[in-house]
């Protein structure tokens, strides 16, 4: 039997995707960023080193590759179809969740110091706090309610995937505290709840979808 | 060279010195940010660098608008307040009786690399 070509998940995760807006990332392509990211950052480039929503799509790509490509590795050969097609979606809602969006308020006493977090930054630590938790990686994140307005009650809502083992109670209660925690040092959201879907699990040969 | 475009790199180095910033980005989207480089160019050849925008109304009174990353081993609020009130010590310096101005400081990008590490 001929065995068959290295698909693409042997390659690099971001190559699964092509025909993202270019605007999300200021005009470049999540290929140019897993360029850029395979070169080491070198030499510079200054129209992606200077644009918050590369810098945050890079840092989300980065952690893609260095802490959850492992995780599915040995799920790859057996489903290859269903984890390129998870895969795509955590590029394309990296690439989208990068974008500015919303200006999230911060207090000062003076009226006239105005201070904001874009919510693309907010949804980059939200999705660093969740893929932090180690076994897990944060598939789509969405800040639901009026974040523009202080004291606002808002609740988080993230997908995850998991590695097979943990306890996926456990784990979405650590992935629910540590998003929190995140979100209540960088913000002054009213974080009502963090709701977590773990949405698939990675073992060698399961068949599972999203549950 | 402007004294507005003198007064912007000066703020932008003050807010690079801020503790927990880790840049002072162009304002707005690239784009905007190209075309706003391209007219300071035509004005100043040495404008491209400009970081923070300086506007005044007609009454004089100035608007700065700053947009930073910040690193997630520091409360970004807190970071944000320190930059505000950096940026209006350098004001009220340069002219104390000019009409109080408006400062925007918007933080676009949280460097969590130190995240779950």
């Amino acid at each position: 039997m001929t065995p068959e070509p290295p698909g693409p998940l042997e390659s690099e995760p971001e190559r699964l995707l092509d025909g993202l807006d270019p605007e999300d990332l200021d005009g470049h392509t999540i290929e140019e960023l897993g360029d850029y990211l395979d070169g080491g950052r070198r030499p510079r480039n200054a129209g992606i080193e200077e644009s918050p929503g590369c810098l945050i799509a890079l840092d989300a790509l980065a952690r893609l590759r260095a802490e959850s490509w492992a995780m599915l590795e040995g799920e790859a050969l057996a489903d290859r179809d269903r984890d390129q097609s998870w895969i795509q979606n955590v590029i394309a809602n990296i690439s989208r969740e990068s974008r500015p969006g919303r200006d999230i308020p911060v207090g000062h006493p003076d009226p006239a110091t105005r201070l904001n977090i874009t919510e693309g930054a907010v949804r980059g630590l939200v999705r660093a706090a969740g893929d932090g938790t180690g076994g897990s990686l944060i598939g789509r994140v969405e800040l639901d309610g009026d974040v523009t307005v202080p004291a606002e009650p808002i609740t988080v809502h993230v997908t995850a995937s998991a590695a097979f083992g943990p306890n996926l109670v456990v784990l979405a209660q650590l992935i629910r505290e540590q998003i929190l925690h995140a979100l209540q040092t960088h913000t002054e959201l009213n974080v009502l709840a963090v709701n977590v879907a773990i949405e698939n699990v990675h073992t060698p040969g399961t068949t599972e979808g999203p549950r | 060279m402007s004294d507005d475009l003198h007064l912007s790199r000066l703020l932008a180095d003050v807010v690079s010195d801020v503790p927990g910033v880790t840049g002072v980005y162009p304002a707005g989207s690239l784009v905007r940010s190209l075309a706003r480089e391209l007219v300071d160019a035509a004005l100043d050849e040495n404008a491209g660098d400009a970081r923070i925008a300086v506007t005044r109304a007609p009454g004089g009174a100035l608007s700065i608008t700053a947009t930073i990353g910040v690193e997630a081993g520091r409360p970004v609020p807190e970071v944000l307040r320190a930059v505000g009130d950096a940026v209006r010590a350098v004001l009220e310096a340069e002219d104390s009786s000019a009409p109080p101005p408006v400062i925007e400081v918007r933080a676009s990008h949280i460097d969590t690399r130190t995240i779950g590490a």
